[in-house]
C-alpha cells in the first residue's frame, strides 16, 4: 500500500515494544462482536493509472461548458480562472496545513487570509470579513442567527426574491433557533418597499434581502436601508454574484450592518457546485459577534509584526454550548483562491470584468426581447442574468436546446412563483461570445416555433 | 524556514500595473452608462494593482512560511493529518468534474451523479449504516445535520415538545455542544471517568425521557475505545433515545469495526481526516452524515436516487436523479448539492485502498500511536493505563517542577522542525499533548520524533530556559494575542 509505510518487519519491532504480539491483541479493547469478519465491500484496490482512467472516463458522462454552452448562473458562476489560481493553492504548504492555530508555523495562511478579509471588505463596503464560512446561503443563516437570537428578536423579514434555495436553508436553520420568517412581498421584479414598510415591527431582528435579486434584478438597496433604518432594523444584504461589486455601490456604502453571500465567482470554476466560498463581512459594531474565524494583525515577542487567529472566545472550541456558532472548519482554500483571483484581476480588472458581464448581457436582453414566444416580465437594471418565460413548457425548450448543445437551468421558476410560468433565469457572463448568444436566439425562436 | 517580513500586495500597488486581460469579445456596446443609475455606481473598489509576477512571487513566499504535511510529521492528535495523495487533486480537476453547473438537467450530469452514488454506497459498507446524505460541508455542518434528523425523526413521532435534550460527555469536542444547540436542544453534560469513557452512573443518572440522543466519539477524545459501547446503546434505545457517532476519530477503527454495528442510529465522517482530502489551512471540508433506516425519511434534500421510472435501463448511470422534495425531509442546508470537489478526491482515495487495504489503515494508525505511548511514558506522564487506539495522550505534568508546561514542549518541537501535538485537550488530562501519528509516517520517522522529544524532556530539565524561549527558529515567535484583540486590525486600512 503506498501510503503506509511499515513493513512487517517494522510491525513485529514495534509490536515488541508494546508488549503485544497479534493484531487482534492491539484491538482487543473492541469487543469481539463488533470485529468484522468481512471487509467492507468497497472493491479491490486499483493502481494509480487505472483510478486515472475509470474517474476521466466518469467525468467524460458529463456535460461540460466544453461539450456545451452553458447560460446558467443563479448560484454559481462560469467565469475564467486564471492559471495562477491552482498553481498557488496547490502549493503543499497552503495544500495540506492545518487551521493556523500555531501562527509560528503558518504565517502564509494568516497573511493571506487577512488579505482575503481586507479585499472582501473593501468589496463589500464593510468594516470586517471572516476568514470564509460554507456558502452563500447558510452565510445567510449564520447572520439571520447573528441578528435575530444575538438580540432575541426572533422575526426575520426576508426577501421573496432571495435565490429559492437560500430561502429554503434560511427555513432550515430558522425552525430549531424558534426564529419566524416573514416574506416580503415582490412588485415588479423587485422588493415590495410598502410592503417592507408594513411588516417592520420591533420584534423584527434583521431584513434580508439579495442584490442582484433572484430574478437578476438590482435592488434599490438605498430605500431599502432607508426604510429599515427608520424602523431600527438591521439589515442583511445577500450577494451571490460579487462581480457586480466591481461596479454597483457596494450595500455598506448604504449602511447595511451584514453583506454576506458566494464568493465563488472569484477563482472558482462552478465545480458542480462546491465547494464555494461563503463570506460574512460587518460593520465594526456586530464584529465580535460574527461567526467562524478571524485573522488579526499583532506582534510577536521580539516586536515583529505579525498575523494570529484573534476574538477566539466567541468560537465553539472555547464556548462551546454558549458559541455564537458551531463552525469550525471552514473554507480556507478557497478562501486562498478568491484572494489570489483578486490579487491577479486587481481593481482594474474587476471594474472591465463587471462592466463585460453588463454588456454581454444587454446585448442578449435586446436580441431575446423581440424574439415571438419570449416574454422578458420585468424591465429593470440587471446585471449578467435576466428572468425570461416562454409560451412553450420550459421541459420541450430545455430538450430542444440540449440537442443544440445549449444548457440552460434545470429550474423553473414556475415551481417557486405561483405568478410565473415556464419561466427561466438566463445568464451571460464574459465566458459566452456573441456568437453564442446568437446561436441561443437561433435555437429558441427555432423551439418556439 | 523563512522569516518574516510582512508586505502585503496593497503596497505595492500602482493604478498603472496589471495582472489580468478580459477575453476576447465582438459585443464593443457599451450598455453600462445606459442601463445602471450613475448613482448606483461605485468610483473605487480596494483592490490592489499589481502583476502576475508579483502576485506569483508574494504567495509563493508566503507558503515557505506555512507547515504542511509534506514538512513533516503533524502529529495533530484529534485532527488526523495523514498524507494527501497526490493524484487527488489532478482528478478533481479534471475539466468534466470542473466545468459543470449544479443546475444543469440531470442527464446531462451522469458521471457526478454515479459517483455520488458509488460513493454512498461505499460510506455505507464501511459505516455499517443504511444511507448517507453527502450534502455536509464539514464535520460541525454534518453535526448539525445529524442532529436536525434526529429532531425531526422526534417531530414526526409528536415528541419534539418532550424530546429535548442530548446528552455530550465533558470529554467530547467543542462542537457536539454547539452542534446540539444550533438543531435547538439542550445540553446535558455526562461526566467521563478518567479514561474519558462514559461515567455509566452519571449516564444512568440523566438519562430521562427527555434524553432525544446522546453524541459520542469512538475511540473517545483520549484516544481510548468506549468499551461499554453496547451497554450503552441497549440503555438509550430502551429509552427510546437515539446514537450519534462523531467521526472525528474514525481513522482507528476504519475497515475493523463499524459505528453501525455497534448501535449509533447517526454518523457524521469528517472526509478531511479520515478520507484523506487535505484540510487546505482550514478547509473546505466534508461531512457526509450516515443514518439507519428508519432515518431516512429526514435526510437534506436533495438525495441522488435511481428513478424508478427508467428503471429497466440497464446502465446504473442513466438512472440517477437528484430528488429534492422528499416531505418528511429537515430540508436544504446549502446552496448546491455538495463540495463535490471534496468528494471528488474520497472517492478516489477509496478506490486506491480497496477493500483489503481498508483495514491496514486502522492497524496501522493504532500501532504507530501505541509505539509513541510506550516509548515516550516513561519521559512524560501516561494518566491512562493500557493499549490506547489511534491517538495517545501524554502528559508534561512531570515538568511542572522546572517550569515547564504542555505549550512550552509544542514550541521547542517547532524548533526541531516538527509541528506540535494538539495541547490543552482533551480537557481532562492536565498539561495534555495528544499526538496522533496517522498510518502514513513510518517507524523510522517515529523514531526521530521519540528521540527529539527526549532530548526537549531533557532539556526541559537541564536548561528549562530553551523551552520557555521557543520558538526561535520559526518565522516568528510566540505571539501577543492580548495585543490582537484589543487593538483590533483585521483589515488593511
Amino acid at each position: 500500500m503506498r501510503f503506509i509505510p511499515n513493513t512487517l518487519e517494522d510491525r513485529e519491532k514495534m509490536f515488541q515494544k508494546i508488549g503485544v504480539s497479534t493484531v487482534e491483541e492491539l484491538f482487543s479493547c473492541i469487543p469481539e462482536e463488533f470485529v468484522l469478519k468481512e471487509p467492507p465491500c468497497i472493491g479491490e484496490e486499483m493502481p494509480e493509472a487505472n483510478v486515472m482512467e475509470y474517474l476521466a472516463g466518469l467525468s467524460e458522462q458529463n456535460v461540460t461548458f466544453s461539450d456545451a454552452t452553458s447560460f446558467i448562473g443563479e448560484i454559481a458562476w462560469h467565469h475564467y480562472v486564471p492559471s495562477i489560481v491552482r498553481a498557488t493553492m496547490s502549493l503543499p504548504s497552503f495544500y495540506t496545513a492545518y487551521t493556523p492555530y500555531q501562527p509560528e508555523l503558518s504565517q502564509g495562511t494568516l497573511e493571506a487570509v487577512y488579505e482575503f478579509q481586507s479585499y472582501m471588505a473593501s468589496i463589500t463596503g464593510m468594516d470586517a470579513s471572516n476568514a470564509s464560512l460554507y456558502d452563500g446561503a447558510s452565510a445567510a443563516a449564520e447572520a439571520m442567527i447573528m441578528l435575530c437570537v444575538g438580540k432575541k428578536k426572533l422575526k426575520a423579514a426576508i426577501s421573496s426574491l432571495l435565490h429559492p434555495y437560500v430561502k429554503e436553508v434560511l427555513y432550515t436553520y430558522a425552525g430549531p433557533r424558534k426564529i419566524s420568517i416573514v416574506e416580503i412581498r415582490s412588485s415588479e421584479g423587485s422588493l415590495d418597499e410598502e410592503n417592507l414598510d408594513e411588516n417592520l415591527d420591533s420584534d423584527v431582528g434583521c431584513v434580508i434581502v439579495q442584490s442582484p435579486n433572484a430574478f437578476g434584478i438590482i435592488e434599490d438597496m438605498e430605500n431599502i436601508q432607508r426604510i429599515s433604518q427608520e424602523k431600527k432594523v438591521s439589515t442583511v444584504a445577500v450577494v451571490l454574484e460579487p462581480t457586480s461589486l466591481g461596479i454597483l455601490k457596494p450595500p455598506g456604502d448604504y449602511g447595511f450592518d451584514v453583506v454576506c453571500g458566494e464568493a465563488q465567482s472569484f477563482g472558482m470554476y462552478p465545480q458542480f457546485g462546491g465547494p464555494g466560498l461563503g463570506f460574512i463581512c460587518v460593520t465594526k459594531k456586530l464584529i465580535r459577534k460574527i461567526p467562524g474565524r478571524i485573522v488579526g494583525r499583532t506582534e510577536d515577542i521580539d516586536g515583529n509584526d505579525c498575523f494570529v487567529m484573534t476574538l477566539r472566545a466567541r468560537e465553539q472550541d472555547i464556548r462551546r454550548d454558549k458559541a455564537t456558532s458551531n463552525i469550525c472548519t471552514n473554507n480556507a482554500l478557497c478562501a486562498l483562491q478568491a484572494t489570489v483571483y483578486l490579487s491577479t484581476i486587481g481593481e482594474k480588472g474587476l471594474r472591465e470584468l463587471a462592466k463585460r458581464n453588463i454588456n454581454h448581457a444587454n446585448f442578449a436582453f435586446n436580441e431575446l426581447n423581440d424574439v415571438q414566444g419570449i416574454n422578458i416580465p420585468y424591465k429593470k437594471p440587471f446585471f449578467n442574468e435576466f428572468l425570461v418565460t416562454f409560451d412553450k413548457p420550459i421541459e420541450e425548450i430545455q430538450k430542444a436546446l440540449m440537442d443544440k448543445n445549449i444548457l440552460i437551468s434545470k429550474n423553473d421558476f414556475g415551481r417557486y412563483y405561483p405568478f410565473l410560468k415556464n419561466a427561466c433565469v438566463l445568464c451571460f457572463t464574459e465566458m459566452v461570445s456573441k456568437e453564442d448568444i446568437l446561436n441561443l436566439k437561433e435555437a429558441l425562436k427555432e423551439a418556439l416555433q | 524556514m523563512s522569516t518574516l517580513k510582512v508586505e502585503l500586495l496593497y503596497e505595492r500597488s500602482n493604478a498603472e500595473k496589471e495582472g489580468y486581460t478580459l477575453p476576447y469579445t465582438e459585443i464593443e456596446e457599451d450598455y453600462v452608462m445606459d442601463t445602471i443609475p450613475k448613482q448606483w455606481q461605485r468610483d473605487k473598489i480596494g483592490l490592489p494593482s499589481v502583476t502576475e509576477t508579483e502576485v506569483a512571487r508574494h504567495f509563493y513566499n508566503l507558503a515557505l512560511l506555512n507547515y504542511g504535511v509534506e514538512n513533516g510529521m503533524y502529529p495533530l492528535g484529534s485532527c488526523t493529518m495523514k498524507y494527501n495523495p497526490k493524484m487527488n487533486e489532478e482528478i478533481a480537476s479534471l475539466n468534466g468534474f470542473q466545468k459543470v453547473h449544479p443546475l444543469q438537467m440531470d442527464d446531462t450530469l451522469a458521471g457526478n451523479l454515479f459517483l455520488m452514488y458509488d460513493l454512498e454506497d461505499m460510506l455505507c459498507a464501511i459505516n455499517g449504516m443504511d444511507a448517507f446524505t453527502l450534502a455536509p460541508a464539514a464535520g460541525a455542518h454534518g453535526e448539525y445535520v445529524g442532529m436536525s434528523i434526529i429532531r425531526a425523526y422526534f417531530k414526526d413521532r409528536g415528541e419534539s415538545n418532550t424530546r429535548t435534550k442530548i446528552l455530550i460527555p465533558e470529554s467530547a469536542h467543542g462542537t457536539n455542544p454547539a452542534s446540539a444547540i444550533s438543531a435547538g436542544f439542550s445540553v446535558v453534560e455526562i461526566k467521563s471517568t478518567k479514561t474519558g469513557e462514559v461515567d455509566m452512573d452519571s449516564l444512568k443518572a440523566n438519562l430521562t425521557p427527555e434524553v432525544a440522543g446522546i453524541m459520542l466519539t469512538n475511540p473517545n477524545t483520549a484516544g481510548m475505545f468506549e468499551k461499554n459501547i453496547k451497554e450503552i446503546a441497549d440503555l438509550l434505545h430502551r429509552n427510546g433515545s437515539l446514537l450519534y457517532y462523531d467521526g472525528a476519530n474514525l481513522n482507528a477503527i476504519i475497515g475493523y469495526a463499524r459505528p453501525g454495528d455497534m448501535g449509533f442510529d447517526v454518523v457524521h465522517l469528517n472526509l478531511h481526516k479520515t478520507f484523506s482530502t487535505p484540510h487546505g489551512g482550514g478547509g473546505p471540508g466534508s461531512g457526509p452524515v450516515g443514518v439507519k433506516e428508519r432515518l431516512i425519511p429526514y435526510l437534506p434534500n436533495p438525495r441522488v436516487i435511481l428513478n424508478e421510472v427508467n428503471k429497466h435501463n440497464e446502465e446504473v448511470e442513466d438512472r440517477l436523479i437528484r430528488k429534492d422534495d422528499f416531505k418528511k425531509s429537515i430540508g436544504r442546508i446549502r446552496l448546491t448539492d455538495s463540495s463535490f470537489g471534496v468528494l471528488v478526491k474520497t472517492y478516489a482515495y477509496l478506490l486506491t485502498l480497496g477493500e483489503n487495504n481498508i483495514k491496514n489503515v486502522a492497524v496501522n494508525s493504532v500501532l504507530n500511536a501505541n509505539y509513541v505511548r510506550v516509548m515516550l511514558k516513561d519521559d512524560l506522564k501516561c494518566y491512562i493505563d493500557g493499549i490506547c487506539m489511534h491517538e495517545c495522550v501524554l502528559s508534561a505534568k512531570p515538568l511542572e517542577k522546572y517550569g515547564i508546561t504542555a505549550l512550552d514542549i509544542a514550541k521547542r518541537l517547532m524548533d526541531y522542525g516538527y509541528h506540535p501535538p494538539t495541547n490543552y485537550f482533551p480537557l481532562i488530562i492536565p498539561e495534555a499533548l495528544m499526538i496522533e501519528p496517522t498510518e502514513t509516517e513510518s517507524k523510522e520517522d517515529l523514531d526521530k520524533f521519540i528521540e527529539t522529544m527526549k532530548i526537549i524532556v531533557q532539556e526541559a530539565k537541564d536548561n528549562p530556559k530553551l523551552l520557555k524561549d521557543a520558538p526561535t527558529k520559526t518565522p516568528i515567535r510566540r505571539t501577543n494575542d492580548v495585543k490582537a484583540a484589543k487593538d483590533l486590525n483585521v483589515a488593511w486600512k
